[in-house]
């Protein structure tokens, strides 16, 4: 704490400033929220008994549009954060690993028990990418999403965005293909989520440092590092 | 001046220039509509119903009913490519002449290999003679894709064996106004699916000129006629979308104008046809119906005489009316997650669960291999 820079390059104390860490939590609980309504609004799994006043499948979807909303504006704020928030040097050092090939090996032979995970920024360059990508999931998950949307609702932010939405409409080659690339945006989200948490736990134990934590206080604790400077 | 008399000025102006054209017919249409049976009240009753179908005000009634007195003053050429006719059958097959049909019949339509008698080098004749004579002046309406592979000769026509891709790029120089009638010619249709073998287009991507498409599989034949009309009375093109369709009949999704919304907000949905569902009239979202991606007017304007439409009629929407439908659309009757992806014999959702399945499985074996390293190095 009392030397930050030099922290961060070797192993990073500080990691995620507050915004980032709400953030996070949001995109996780609406993602699953997604992904939930997302199923039942291609495949309506559950049906009222004998009444049309009870909106069922308008109900599931208005909470689709809510948490879908609530994803594109925390994917927003995290963009920019990632450029120009607080914690972002820690982020951005990360690119240097991506261009160094000694990174990847080491990342990626440290995945297979052999040596330590060292690198430059706060992110390994595998990790590194893995994120990236997500975060353009999540931008094509939420531009699809728009454009399905502005045919739900025309008043308002769907009226806005009709004449825009319906332009990439016919660039992607109509609505039922841009249905298609969404519904299939979900299970990118499916599938990175179990490599997601396996991997911060596992990191966790095999380079005894903190693993949740850093998410829920921002900082980041290593039992090996104390016992060096110990040694030292 | 504002814009209703602007646009009612323009629609006078356009009529009195089309009054001082020669007419090509003998017989006017009221003796026409008279002799088939059809009363003045029910052909004003046809005019105000395609002035409220282009959404424009009641005044507009008597223009309509003005103009399509003088649709023969208008001449028309219709080609007909790679396609199965249905477009011609869907607005000249009725139970008895309605004023569409009958439009169709008054209007000066100089070439249409369907309805003509003449065949071969006769018909050859009366199409290179109408495109002099009217040159600039006529109205081209294409039914069927082009196939363009092998400069076109997956398609020729007639005893000099034009390729479909030369006849409809001459038509298309001198025209007045160009009219994609139905899928085929506004995407390529069937012919076009994937592998599209014959390189099967629309019209518009092999001519130069602006295409107005009337997409559908069939179009109804309200759209048809509402298209010519529109030019007929105002001379310019309609408000389009961004696949050039009108958008008064393309503007709103089948599931926006749908009979059966109501249940699909209620989440109440036809399990399978014949169920209890489905004799109730409960949404056919679950039986693939293409509704909430298909833009088009068919449960307003409707087909047969405005007798019904598929949804109404107990399936679903399949989508016809939009680009490449036999690819994206498909399987017709199922909903789209049952889509199957592209070079593989399984859906999305198939193949996202092989995916997650092996993560996990992938994920057990490194998290067991972690247990054996821990141990070695303890």
């Amino acid at each position: 704490m009392n030397n930050p820079d030099t922290q961060i390059v070797d192993h990073p104390t500080f990691v995620y400033s507050s915004m980032n860490r709400i953030l996070h939590w949001l995109r996780a609980v609406v993602i699953t929220g997604l992904t939930i309504t997302g199923f039942y609004i291609a495949s309506p799994f559950l049906s009222p008994e004998g009444s049309t006043d009870k909106l069922l499948f308008a109900e599931w979807a208005m909470w689709h549009y809510i948490f879908g909303f609530i994803l594109l504006t925390a994917g927003l704020l995290r963009i920019y954060l990632f450029f120009f928030g607080k914690d972002s040097k820690g982020e951005l050092d990360s690119v240097k690993d991506v261009l160094s090939v000694r990174s990847w090996t080491t990342q990626l032979k440290s995945y297979f028990f052999v040596g330590e995970l060292q690198k430059k920024g706060i992110y390994g360059p595998l990790q590194f990418i893995t994120y990236v990508m997500i975060m353009l999931l999540v931008i094509v998950a939420s531009v699809t999403g728009l454009v399905l949307y502005v045919h739900v609702y025309h008043l308002g932010i769907g009226g806005l965005l009709y004449d825009p939405m319906r332009a990439i409409e016919a660039w992607m080659g109509g609505l039922a293909m841009v249905r298609y690339v969404h519904h299939i945006t979900m299970w990118g989200f499916l599938i990175f989520i179990p490599i997601h948490v396996y991997l911060v736990i596992w990191s966790a134990i095999r380079f005894k440092h903190g693993a949740l934590d850093v998410m829920f206080t921002g900082y980041d604790y290593h039992l090996k590092k104390e016992k060096e400077q110990d040694q030292a | 001046m504002n814009g209703f008399d602007a646009l009612y000025s323009k629609a006078e102006e356009r009529i009195r220039i089309l009054s001082e054209l020669p007419s090509t017919k003998n017989k006017t249409i009221e003796k026409l509509l008279e002799e088939k049976g059809v009363q003045r009240r029910d052909f004003m009753k046809w005019a105000a119903s395609i002035t409220a179908m282009l959404a424009l005000p009641s005044q507009f009634t008597p223009l309509f009913a003005d103009v399509a007195k003088l649709a023969d003053r208008l001449p028309l050429i219709w080609l007909h490519m790679a396609e199965c006719t249905g477009c011609s059958e869907s607005l000249i097959r009725s139970d008895a002449p309605t004023v569409d049909s009958l439009i169709f019949e008054h209007i000066s339509l100089e070439y249409h290999e369907t309805l003509m008698a003449a065949a071969g080098w006769q018909a050859e004749e009366i199409l290179d003679g109408a495109m002099h004579k009217y040159k600039g002046k006529y109205i081209l309406l294409v039914e069927g894709g082009v196939p363009t592979a092998m400069d076109g000769q997956y398609l020729t026509l007639g005893p000099q064996a034009k390729t479909g891709l030369s006849v409809v790029t001459e038509a298309a120089k001198d025209a007045a106004a160009i009219f994609s009638i139905g899928t085929c010619s506004s995407f390529g249709g069937i012919q076009a699916a994937a592998p599209n073998p014959t390189g099967a287009k629309g019209v518009d991507k092999v001519v130069k000129q602006p295409v107005i498409n009337v997409p559908g599989c069939p179009p109804s034949a309200k759209n048809i006629v509402g298209t010519l009309m529109h030019f007929l009375l105002f001379g310019t093109l309609p408000a389009l979308d961004r696949y050039s369709r009108p958008k008064w009949a393309y503007g709103n999704r089948i599931h926006d104008l749908c009979e059966r919304r109501g249940h699909f907000d209620a989440g109440e949905f036809v399990e399978s046809f014949g169920d209890e569902g489905a004799k109730a009239g409960w949404c056919l979202y679950k039986q693939g119906c293409k509704g909430p991606y298909t833009f088009n007017n068919c449960s307003i304007e409707r087909f047969n005489q405005h007798t019904h439409w598929p949804v109404g009629a107990g399936h679903g929407c399949m989508g016809c009316s939009e680009p490449d439908f036999w690819d994206t659309m498909g399987p017709l009757e199922q909903p789209l997650d049952s889509h199957l992806v592209m070079g593989l014999n399984s859906t999305v959702d198939k193949v996202g669960t092989t995916l997650v399945t092996a993560t996990v499985i992938g994920i057990g074996a490194h998290a067991v291999a972690s247990l054996f390293m821990n141990k070695k190095e303890g």
